[in-house]
Formats: C-alpha cells, structure tokens, sequence
C-alpha cells in the first residue's frame, strides 16, 4: 500500500498533448476515480503510472519513490484491463497463478493464493477452465483475482466493467468498491461513465483534454462544478443552463422567457467584478414544475415527457432553451401544455460565460 | 424463380471452375503415381494408360536399393527441413515480433531491407554462398544446407509472422508486463503460444520450401552422396542411366509421403480462434 503521487506529468504522442502538466495525489488506500470524456488522458495518466507509456515530462512517485525510469515489470502495480486480457492459452487458475510465477513464488504458495482468491471473487469452482469458457462475469472475476492474488501497492482499473451488460455492471460495481474497501490498496479507475464515478470514488478527478478540471469527493464535485464542463458532465441528465444578462438597476438576472432576481450570496462576486452575462446553471431535479401555475409565475412548454418508472422526465421549452426536469412517475401531461417553473435560490449556480468557471458565493 | 435459375447457374460455373482447377493440379500428380508403379520402359506405351496394365513395383524395389538408396537421401531432406523449419521460425518470429511491436530508429527502412533481399533471386546469392560454405568448411555437410535456407526464408517468413503478431492484441503484452515479465519473458510465455496457428503456415513455408529446393542443394553436395537431398539424388537417376520416368516418378512420390504424413499430423495443431475470447471490444 502506498500513496501516488504525479507532478506536472506530460505525455505527447507526436504533436498531441495527451497529458498537460497533471499534478495529482493519489492517497493511499482511497479509490481515486479518473473521469472524462473518450480522448480527455484518463487512460495515458494510468497507463504512464502502470508504465506502459514513457512519459514526456514530469515525475511520478509511489510511496514516496520515484519510477519514471522503472519497467512496468518492476512497479509492484496490477491492472484490470477492459478487455480483461486474459491469456486464452491458460485456465482460468494459471492466469491468476501468472503473477505469482514472475516472482517465484512456490508452488504450493501459488495452489493456496490462487485457490483463497478464486474462493473470494465466487470463481473457485471455474478454475480449471480456459477463458472463452466463462462469461464475460466470470471473465472480469478471473481478471480481478489475477490483479489481487500478489498483494499489489496499487490497482490500475482501466474501465473494468465497460464490457459487462447493465444489469451485471451495477452488481459489480458494488462487489468491486466493497472489494476495494477490505484490501485498502490505493486504486486508480478509469471510466468515462459519470455514474460510475460518482458511486465508486473517493476521490473524483474529473480530466479535459489533458488538464484537471477539478478534483474533489463526489457530493462536492457534483453540487459545486467548478466550471460549466463538470457542471455539464457530472450528472444525468445534466445540468441545464440558461444564459441571463445581468441588470445591475433592479438586480436581476434576465433571460429571454424570465426574470430573477441576483441570490444574495452571489452579489458580493457581482460587487467585485462587472459581469454583464452569465450562464444559470440549474440541475433537472432541482426545477420544480407547477402543474397550475399561479399567475407571473415563470412559464414554460411541454416539449416531451419520458416516464421512468420511478420518476418522468419532462423536457420544457423555457423561451428559447430547452430545459430537463424530474417529476413525479404518473404526472399527467402532454405535449405543448403550459406550465410553471420554480427554483429555490440556493440550488443556482452561476458561470462566467467567458472563463466558463463557476461564480464564487458567499 | 428467375433469381433462383440465376444462382443456380453461379453455383454451376463456381463448380466448374474448381474441378478445373483441381484437375489441374491433380492430374499431373496422378500421373506421377501411376507412372511409378509402371514398369521401367512401359511409360510411354501406346495407347496412353490411364492405369497401368501391370503394376509393379519394381522402380521403388530399384531406387530404395543398393544402387540409388534414395531413404539417405529423405533422410537428409527431412534433416535439413526440420532444421531449417526450427531455426528459421525462431530468427522470424524474433525479428517480425520487433518489427510489428518495439520502436526503435530505422525500423521501416530495416523491414525494406529485409524485402529487398528476398526479392534477389536466389541464383544470383549462390556462388558467394558457395564461396562462404566452403570457407565455413561446410560443404558436403547438412549444416552447409541447413544455414542458407534459413537465411533464404527469412524475407517471407519475417513478413508473414510481421502481420501475424501485427494482429494479436497489445493487450496482452500489457498485462503480461505489469504481471512482471520483461519483454523477452512476455514473448516466449505469451506471445509464441498465441502465434500458434501463424507459426504452423509459416513452419509449413519453410519446410516445403527446403524440402523443394534444389539449386543449392546441388551445389553444396558436389553431386555426391553425403549430403544429397531427395531433389539432388533424383537427379541422379537420369545422369547414369538413360531417363527411367518410372523411377522417377516413384522418388518423388517417396519424397512426398513425409510431408503429406507431417501436414496430417499437424493440421490438428492449427486450432481455429485460439484467441477468440481472450480479449473482448
């Protein structure tokens, strides 16, 4: 078990940035969970810490040590990847066995690792068979006790369930952060999938074209984006936003179909600055629809609705932006009826249209 | 109906083009065998037979016996072969695995230059090949066989496992790294089980092509027995004595009974989809 630790790591791929000058600790113990889009460097910063990518600049510790010049088969790390990787030529219990073997561990140690963690991960009785013989469950599971079986200081997950069916993939997801919870090993995972992330972090390290765009625990990082990409990101359906020009004389914040009034907490930063623009931000769930709208109450449409199950998701056109909102399951409407649109004050969130970064509140 | 009537006749005429073909290819074989159990004399014996009258087996009696001994000779060919199939898998499989995988400088001018080399004929090589066996102290000896065929079968062979490992997922390699296996380790534990079946049509290249080859291996042997493979000792049939076709046509058929029994064993080895499952997308 150790911490990881990159400072202003940069990886180029001939004119391409992938990684621009990332400096990230990953604590020891805790499951930091990269998150992005496709392209974004999630998959390279892991990749550089594994050591499969040499990296262009910067350095990059575990456990207080510096590896950039150290091969892969030296780091004591272990990776999940998403393809499992399993070597088809093996049974399922010489796959887990084949980390142990690279360090000559003896074989009756291999038979009792092997045969306690093929017990752990539910595979115990799978052993003998070769990969293309197991499901793609089962496949994950072997892929797993190979990662676990030699007691690494760090687990790379490189989007371990990506390849699983939905239902499959949320069961795992439990298994895998429970998993990672009794062993305690610093664990880096990769995902592009934001609900992923969100439930399996500790730590959520959101990434843009290389570059951090914020890092924080998950309720932080969804209830204060720091900018309007994780704002937009982190969340399903995603926050919506509506630009307002900002009318100093009666302080209100202007949109083509509403007006409302500034939140006090933000009329110190409007003190500070002139902004003449800004971008609302407001999740779905946090817009209340009035079915009978009292009057100069806030109007929108009916654009379409989409019943969940659990709740319905009316999308509402707001002037000239189309907005997301949660309603309850058996709400009756339809498409083009009218109505009103409420919000509480301290759900808003406020972005600089220019710098796209949140407003600071008091 | 009509589109029926359509197919139909495509299917007919795909028929008809591979019977063609097969006859082709087939029906000089065919007539080698039934040559070689001819008796010497009778080859060309009007009206054509299409199955001898008598068959004899008196050529296979004559050149298995003291005159000829062709078993020395498909002994040595199959030693030669063996040793050429092994070591010329072994340089191929290292050289294509660095060109298909590892950076380095020059890589793409390297893989020019091997090609390059296999498209010199080989009768061009053959008297500074002569001139390097000899002063190897290696002519008339199998070795003096074995060293250039495996340097004949590099250009294709190289090229062939190239695209072979080209197509084996990196993920592999990847994992085996971080598994803690150096490059090499990762190579002969990994890669070599997955490149089974890209093995085999690259072993199956090199021993046929040994196996046929004839212009070195006449040169290297003098013309003398020691190191006569099945192509050479053939020859020799119709040096000393006036063309025998029977006799002949029965060392090639001995000549091809090994590597018919060898692609029969080993065609089981060729497992199809040895990688399917191993990596998911």
């Amino acid at each position: 078990m150790a911490e990881v630790r990159v400072e202003n790591l940069v990886k180029t791929f001939g004119e391409v940035i992938a990684v621009d000058e990332v400096t990230l600790t990953f604590e020891d113990g805790e499951m930091t969970v990269l998150v992005g889009p496709s392209g974004c460097g999630k998959t390279t910063l892991l990749r550089s810490i594994a050591g499969l990518e040499d990296v262009s600049g910067g350095s990059i510790y575990i456990g207080g040590r510096e590896i950039n010049r150290m091969p892969p088969w030296d780091r004591n790390t272990a990776m999940v990847f998403q393809s499992y990787a399993l070597y088809p030529h093996m049974t399922a219990f010489n796959n887990v066995a084949f980390p142990l073997r690279a360090r000559r561990v003896e074989r009756s140690g291999i038979r009792d690792r092997v045969k306690r963690v093929g017990e752990s991960l539910g595979i115990g009785d799978l052993l003998h068979r070769k990969p293309r013989e197991l499901s793609g469950g089962q496949m994950q599971r072997v892929a797993l006790g190979r990662a676990i079986v030699r007691k690494p200081e760090v687990f790379l997950m490189d989007e371990p369930l990506s390849n699983l069916d939905a239902k499959l993939r949320v069961q795992m997801r439990a298994e895998l952060k429970r998993l990672q919870k009794d062993l305690g090993i610093t664990t880096v995972y990769v995902t592009h999938d934001q609900a992923e992330a969100m439930t399996m972090a500790d730590k959520l390290v959101v990434m843009r074209a290389g570059r951090i765009q914020q890092v924080g625990g998950p309720e932080e990082v969804y209830l204060h984006p720091a900018n309007v990409f994780v704002a937009g990101f982190i969340g399903s359906p995603p926050m919506n936003f509506i630009h307002c020009s900002y009318d100093p004389e009666a302080s209100t914040l202007n949109a083509h179909a509403f007006s409302w009034p500034l939140p006090s907490r933000f009329e110190g930063a409007f003190e500070q600055e002139r902004l003449d623009e800004v971008v609302l931000g407001i999740r779905p769930e946090d817009l209340i629809v009035n079915l009978d709208p009292e009057p100069g109450e806030t109007l929108a449409e009916v654009y379409v609705t989409e019943p969940m199950g659990k709740e319905t998701l009316l999308t509402l056109e707001l002037g000239a932006t189309m907005v997301k909102a949660v309603a309850p399951p058996q709400i009756d409407l339809n498409i083009g009826d009218m109505v009103g649109v409420v919000f509480e004050d301290d759900v808003v969130r406020l972005f600089d249209p220019e710098t796209e970064k949140a407003i600071p509140s008091s | 109906m009509r589109l029926l009537g359509k197919k139909r006749l495509q299917w007919v005429y795909s028929i008809g083009l591979v019977l063609v073909i097969s006859l082709f290819c087939l029906a000089p074989l065919y007539w080698i065998v039934i040559t070689s159990f001819k008796t010497p004399g009778t080859e060309f014996r009007k009206p054509v037979e299409y199955w001898p009258s008598d068959l004899s087996l008196e050529s296979y009696g004559v050149i298995l016996g003291p005159q000829f001994r062709i078993q020395n000779a498909i002994k040595n060919s199959f030693i030669v072969s063996s040793a050429v199939t092994l070591g010329a898998l072994l340089v191929n499989s290292l050289s294509a695995y660095t060109i298909a995988r590892l950076r380095f400088k020059y890589k793409i001018e390297s893989l020019i230059l091997i090609q390059l080399a296999g498209m010199v004929p080989p009768i061009v090589t053959i008297a500074p090949t002569f001139v390097l066996i000899r002063s190897m102290g290696l002519l008339q000896t199998l070795w003096g066989l074995i060293l250039p065929n495996i340097a004949y079968n590099i250009p294709i062979g190289t090229w062939l496992m190239a695209a072979y490992f080209a197509g084996l997922p990196t993920d592999l390699e990847d994992a085996a790294k971080v598994d803690g296996y150096p490059p090499f380790s990762t190579f002969w534990r990994v890669i070599m089980p997955l490149a089974a079946p890209g093995l085999f049509s690259a072993g199956v290249l090199a021993f046929m092509g040994s196996w046929g080859e004839f212009m070195l291996a006449l040169t290297i042997s003098l013309g003398l027995p020691d190191a006569q493979t099945v192509p050479v000792a053939i020859l020799t049939f119709s040096q000393r004595h006036e063309l025998q076709w029977a006799w002949v046509s029965a060392g090639i058929v001995l000549s091809l009974l090994p590597v018919i029994v060898m692609v029969l064993i080993f065609q089981k080895w060729v497992i199809k989809g040895l990688t399917a499952g191993a990596v998911k997308y």
